[in-house]
């Protein structure tokens, strides 16, 4: 908003490196995306109550989830501080769920 | 911090621009659709307050009529189904599908002429003009229109998530936002379109921020089916756990005869309580031995979005099943969609929904609109701005004035194009969009302000003349009176009350003076930082 | 409308204890004591009216009439503090 003109004005949007925002984009949309996913299925599987209650509850929460990654993406000093961060949590949490079990077929 | 809200609004100003145009559209289908059954009663003035429904027993004779209309239209169907009105609306609508032969597939087909018919209120059939009504805009809403629905939806999907990051990084970008709460600025440009942008922002913020969430909602299972697929073997099987837990059946080709309605109604009504309404009924593969009655309560009884399907052996009318009741996310779920569609809200608690959908239809197009006022000061060359600059400025005409007009052309079509015209609904809608691409070429070829004028000024009048042309051709305000029915009244005041709001639009912004002198522009601007803290 | 008028009310005190709409309607300067017990005021009326909305429509669909009616209380003040001058005279 006004404060474009004035970042512009002063230059500090000239400092970074031309990939920066299509990097941000880049992980906000399909990082962020799939990182919620797996939160998403991890959480899932982990809430307590039966198979349909959990994976709603999850699902309901899963926007909120999305969106502070975006917020967030954006927010960090540079992007590649936000892409590995969130790579680094999508492989974290990734594992966990790939080591976590469908309830009712093999526990 | 000072970084980070810099951050915020870059990303606000951007996520708002790409799908600003898509938003403006939803969030006007949307609004409308709070009153999707007074729009269907308008669009088929053949219906009266006579086919209201009053009580209990009135449903169960529209009921009957419908399926007794049903067995001579369509005895051979694979499946009906039978929409009683909610307390808004007004006739019962029966819709057939027609059985496929071996190896053939029947392409889905919203409800026409020829596969649906209408019951009054007395259980007869009556002709009624074929229309999609008040559904065509909930439709639009989210399945757009003249492409695939999945797309649609995505595009949708895709947008509504744009607006949730606008609107928590709009709520960043503006931390003096509530400071600023009682001011509205008007008459100073760019500072009256960002006041007006922040206070139907912010007014209606619990609205905007509750719409959009449970928005994403009601569709989750197509955006976010990961939490499902970790829990069940695919989306179907997670969609099963929540309705009657009975077998499917085959078609059996064994004639048999459905056993009569009533009772089943009476049952359904000792599962959900007395005097619960029936909000739909479908029936499969009717007179036949493996005939099933299902039955879904009608949403205006609480806020929360569950049919609560119960299931009948259509042979002998016995109950086979309800579905389960679910748990506390279930009931969430549930919860949040009811609160979007706003399906139990009574009328008052509807005005509310529909002026704060307004709210977020202006707050849009004042946010699209400022995207072009804010970089007019700093065109290098203020008479011939850019390429991109004119598209923008150009599209926001077409579509923040063109939609509507289009909208409204859809209105007058449903009057005007003959009753018995075949695929009617069809042209009503293309009249819509039709009316629309000529708005969006009028634009590229007027300059911006005289488009917004012209746009604005069409729209108002032909709104105005709709309940003017009603009373005309014998069928107005006066004769709505003269029945007692109300909801045609209120419907035909709105009409007027919207399009003469639209016409004083069109005279403020004809009266509008660009302000020239440098100075005064700087000082403004000046201003607007100094009151915005940055 | 009875939870609509206690809105209204809770609306203005609020904004009667900011310093700018309090200069803006008596043209003083409120004084810290009266600002908190006008902020005090707002706030029990708008959980007044959060209250008598459920009178009419029962908790759950009190709650969300309610968030409605915020809105359309907060608007005329917002139009008033913009179009009206109370010390013009």
């Amino acid at each position: 908003m006004t404060q474009i003109s004035k970042a512009s004005r002063t230059g500090d949007t000239r400092s970074r490196p031309v990939w920066d925002v299509p990097l941000r984009i880049l992980t906000a949309a399909v990082g962020g995306y799939v990182l919620t996913s797996l939160v998403t299925m991890l959480l899932a599987r982990t809430l307590p109550g039966n198979p349909l209650d959990t994976a709603m509850a999850a699902t309901l929460m899963s926007f909120a989830i999305y969106t502070a990654a975006i917020v967030w993406v954006f927010a960090a000093r540079t992007a590649m501080t936000a892409a590995s961060s969130i790579l680094g949590l999508t492989v974290l949490i990734g594992a966990a769920v790939w080591f976590s079990s469908r309830p009712g077929v093999a526990s | 911090m000072k970084g980070f809200r810099q951050s915020q609004s870059a990303l606000h100003t951007w996520t708002g621009l790409v799908v600003g145009w898509v938003l403006f559209l939803i969030f006007l289908a949307g609004t409308l659709s709070f009153w999707r059954e007074e729009i269907s009663r308008w669009m088929r003035p053949e219906l009266s307050v006579t086919s209201e429904i009053g009580d209990v027993a009135d449903q169960d004779r529209m009921i009957e009529g419908a399926m007794a209309a049903l067995a001579r239209q369509a005895p051979d169907a694979t499946s009906w189904a039978i929409t009683p009105p909610g307390p808004r609306g007004a006739g019962t609508q029966a819709v057939w599908t027609e059985r496929a032969r071996p190896g053939e597939r029947i392409p889905f087909r919203w409800p026409d002429a020829t596969n649906s018919l209408w019951v009054d209120g007395d259980g007869k059939v009556v002709a009624v003009r074929e229309t999609r009504g008040g559904d065509f805009f909930y439709r639009l809403h989210f399945d757009l229109h003249y492409m695939p629905a999945l797309w649609a939806r995505w595009l949708v999907g895709f947008c509504s998530m744009f607006m949730l990051v606008a609107i928590v990084t709009g709520i960043i970008t503006h931390k003096k936002i509530f400071r600023d709460f009682f001011t509205f600025r008007p008459g100073k440009g760019q500072r009256s379109w960002l006041d007006g942008h922040n206070a139907t922002a912010v007014l209606a913020l619990p609205f905007h921020l509750m719409i959009t969430y449970t928005g994403l909602v009601t569709l989750m299972t197509l955006y976010m089916p990961w939490g499902f697929l970790a829990n069940f073997e695919n989306t179907a099987a997670a969609f099963a756990a929540t309705q009657p837990n009975v077998p499917a059946v085959k078609y059996a080709a064994i004639p048999t005869p459905l056993a009569p309605i009533g009772p089943m109604l009476e049952e359904a009504r000792r599962q959900w309580g007395e005097d619960s309404m029936v909000g739909s009924i479908r029936i499969s593969n009717p007179g036949d031995a493996s005939a099933r009655v299902q039955m879904g309560r009608a949403l205006h009884h609480h806020i929360r979005d569950d049919g609560n399907q119960l299931l009948f052996d259509g042979t002998t009318g016995a109950l086979l099943g309800r579905a389960p009741d679910g748990g506390a996310g279930v009931a969430t779920r549930d919860a949040m969609v009811g609160i979007h569609a706003g399906r139990f809200a009574p009328v008052t608690i509807r005005w509310l929904y529909f002026l704060s959908g307004l709210a977020g239809t202006v707050m849009v197009a004042t946010g699209l609109v400022m995207w072009t006022a804010k970089r007019r000061e700093k065109l290098p060359d203020p008479a011939r701005p850019h390429f991109g600059f004119r598209l923008v400025e150009r599209l926001n005409v077409g579509t923040v004035a063109g939609l509507p007009l289009g909208m409204i052309a859809l209105l007058w079509a449903n009057r005007l194009l003959p009753v018995g015209m075949e695929g009617r609904w069809h042209g009503e809608v293309n009249m819509m969009f039709i009316v629309w691409g000529l708005a969006l070429v009028h634009a590229f070829l007027r300059p911006p302000k005289r488009g917004w004028v012209e746009q604005f000024t069409l729209a108002g009048a032909l709104l105005v003349l709709l309940p003017l042309f009603d009373q005309a051709t014998g069928n107005g305000i006066v004769q709505h009176i003269a029945r007692g029915d109300g909801t045609r009244i209120w419907t035909d005041v709105t009409l007027l009350a919207l399009g003469l709001s639209l016409l004083a639009t069109a005279i403020k912004i004809h009266r509008h003076k660009p302000r020239v002198a440098a100075n005064k522009r700087r000082s403004s601007r000046e201003a607007a930082m100094a009151a915005t803290g940055r | 409308m009875i939870a609509w008028l206690l809105a209204l009310a809770g609306f203005a005190c609020l904004a009667l204890a900011m310093e700018e709409h309090h200069h803006w309607l008596t043209g003083r300067d409120p004084s810290v004591r009266t600002r908190r017990r006008l902020r005090l005021a707002g706030a029990l009326l708008l959980a007044a009216s959060w209250l008598s909305t459920w009178a009419t429509w029962g908790p759950a669909m009190g709650s969300v009439a309610w968030c409605g009616l915020l809105t359309l209380a907060a608007a005329p003040l917002v139009l008033a503090r913009t179009y009206v001058n109370p010390r013009r005279r």
